[in-house]
Parts: structure tokens; sequence; C-alpha cells
């Protein structure tokens, strides 16, 4: 799990570097899939304050956020994990 | 004997705290940056030419490996064909140069006041794409450069890709004409057949508009600003009608391509 983690990772820090927001999205969820990533949600957060131009929290960052909060709840609940 | 179980929870309550922890400091990072005017946002900023020039060195490698391995025929064909478009340029950039010096003496006949035609500030790209859903480039700024909220952002033949949306201590942020949900006045066609319209940007260098069936626009087309300059904003790519709708569906496209750009003019 570890390594498929990092090779999400990996595959999301060529989004950012490459400017694909759409590879950026996927490998971003599917990294949340596999285990919570602060790492994901900071770079969002990062890519907000770089990107946007009046400094109101945007996409990225509520994107993860909202992945983040809906993953962890249905794996509490269906799978029975924290 | 419930070791495990408590453990599991404890980790769970801890995993929770830091979750709510991380909220919190984003919230308080989003609204500092917002009552500072974009002062957090210019720190975070700092780091952009160094790691976009990673972009930009990794592209220049692939470059060279690919021309290593090209064949020499290849390159020779490529070389001719290079050649005649450089000459082709040097008459266009020529007449160009014609027409900017007849401009001048005509809005001099005219009694315009401004007479000497502004080009503009130069600047480096910094971050290129228009992240979306954003829309927006960041460029550099001197310290002793006068950008101001609005002014207008070109690139490669004057062609217009947007405006200055907010200005930091050395960047600026750019917002594209192309960037979702940017509603822009444009004239389209020439002559007789100039259609005032509203284009609506989608991204990556899309706009798009709805126009009456019977307006006379055609594909190639070119876009301008509705301004009392000539400034293209790019030309009509594809015209969608349907037989039961009473307006048809035009779709601009700008010929600058922004994953590309490196360098625009601020005016």
């Amino acid at each position: 799990m570890k390594c498929l983690q990092a090779f999400l990772v990996g595959i999301f820090i060529s989004g950012v570097i490459g400017g694909l927001w759409w590879l950026m999205l996927v490998a971003g969820l599917f990294t949340i899939l596999v285990r919570r990533s602060y790492f994901i949600l900071s770079i969002g957060v990062i890519l907000d304050l770089w990107f946007s131009y009046n400094g109101i929290p945007g996409f990225y960052t509520g994107f993860f956020l909202v992945i983040t909060i809906l993953v962890e709840y249905f794996r509490k609940h269906l799978f029975w994990t924290s | 004997m419930n070791f495990h179980l408590q453990n599991s929870q404890h980790n769970s309550v801890t995993k929770k705290k830091v979750f709510v922890v991380f909220v919190v400091l984003t919230i308080v990072l989003f609204g500092t940056n917002y009552l500072t005017r974009g002062s957090v946002a210019d720190v975070v900023r700092t780091p952009v030419r160094a790691i976009f020039s990673i972009n930009t060195i990794v592209d220049s490698l692939i470059a060279s490996v690919q021309q290593t391995f090209a064949r020499t025929t290849t390159l020779q064909k490529n070389q001719e064909k290079l050649k005649e478009r450089i000459a082709e340029l040097e008459l266009y950039a020529l007449n160009n140069l014609v027409l900017v010096a007849e401009n001048e003496e005509l809005r001099a006949l005219l009694g315009e006041e401004n007479t000497v035609l502004d080009t503009g500030t130069l600047a480096n790209v910094l971050s290129r794409g228009g992240m979306y859903p954003y829309g927006t480039l960041i460029i550099s700024r001197g310290v002793d450069t006068q950008y101001s909220v609005g002014s207008l952002v070109f690139g490669r033949g004057d062609i217009l890709i947007g405006k200055i949306e907010e200005i930091g201590n050395t960047y600026a942020t750019v917002r594209l004409v192309s960037a979702p949900t940017e509603k822009t006045t444009v004239l389209v066609g020439a002559g007789e057949r100039l259609t005032e319209l509203t284009v609506q940007g989608i991204g990556n260098g899309n706009m798009v508009a709805e126009v009456a069936r019977d307006a006379d626009i055609k594909s190639g087309d070119p876009v301008m600003l509705a301004s009392r300059e000539t400034v293209i904003l790019g030309t009509v790519q594809d015209i969608e009608t349907k037989s039961i709708d009473a307006f048809q569906r035009i779709r601009v496209r700008t010929p600058i391509n922004l994953h590309t750009v490196r360098f625009v003019r601020v005016r």
C-alpha cells in the first residue's frame, strides 16, 4: 500500500509540475482513497494560494478536503476501519 | 485485555484531532491571506521560479536528446523549411513596421493626443497553462515596473491574453480572457459583417458565445476586443447550428499556446 501511495504521489507531483490539473485531481483522489495524505491536502492549499487571485479558499482545497472527509466516513461506517 | 481496542480508539481520536487542526490552520491561512490582501500568497509564490524552472530544464533536456537521435536528412529538411519560414516572417515584420509608422502618421494627422504607440513592459511568465479552474498566469514584476490592476496583457503578435487581476511585490496575477466564467465584449468579423457579442471563457484558451442565427459570422473571422484600439483575442474556430435553435454557438480560440508562452507584454 505504501508503494502504491508513493507511486500515486509521484503522479500527482508530475501533474503539478506539468500543469495537468486533471491528472492532479485523479492522482490526488486515488492517493486519498488509499490513505489520508496531508501532503496532498497541503499541496492543494498551496495551489489555491498560488493561482487564485483574491485569496478566497478554492477549488483544490475544497476538493481534497471533501474527498478526505467522504472517504474517512465511508471507510469507518462501511469497512469499520479508522 | 482490551489494550488493542483502547489503542486503536486512541489512534482514531488523535487522527481526528490532527485533521481538525489542519482544517483550522487552512482556514486561518486563507483568512490571513484575504485580510492582508495576498501577502501570504506572495510568500508562497517565492519558490515559483525555482519549481517551474525544473519544467524548462526538463523540456530542454528532452529536446537535446531528441535532436541527438533525429536523422540527418530529417534535420536538413526541417532546416530548409525553417529558412523559408524565416524569410516569410522577415517580410511580415517589415510590413508590420511600415504599418506602425503609417498608423502613427495617421493618428498625428487626425490630431490624436497619444501619437506614440505604447509597446508596454515585457514580463516573464512564471507559471503557465492557466491552471483550471482559475484561468490565471503568474508573471514577474520588476521593482520599478508600474503595473496597475486592469492593465492588458498581450502575447506573441500582440494577441490579448488577459488582464492584470492582482499585483504583489515581485509578481502579478493575470486573469486570462479564456478563464472559466470570464465574460468579454468583443467584435467579430470585419467591415460590414462586424458583429458585437459577449464571449465566455471555458478554459485552455477557448471561449464560446451564442449569437442570433442570422448573424453573418464565418469560421476564421477575427475576434477583437470592443475598444478604441484594434486588439485581437483570437479567431472563430467552429460554428454550431441546430435546426431547432434560434441561436448559433460559436467557439473562439486564442492562437497563443498558454502551455508554452514564456514572455508577455503588459500595457
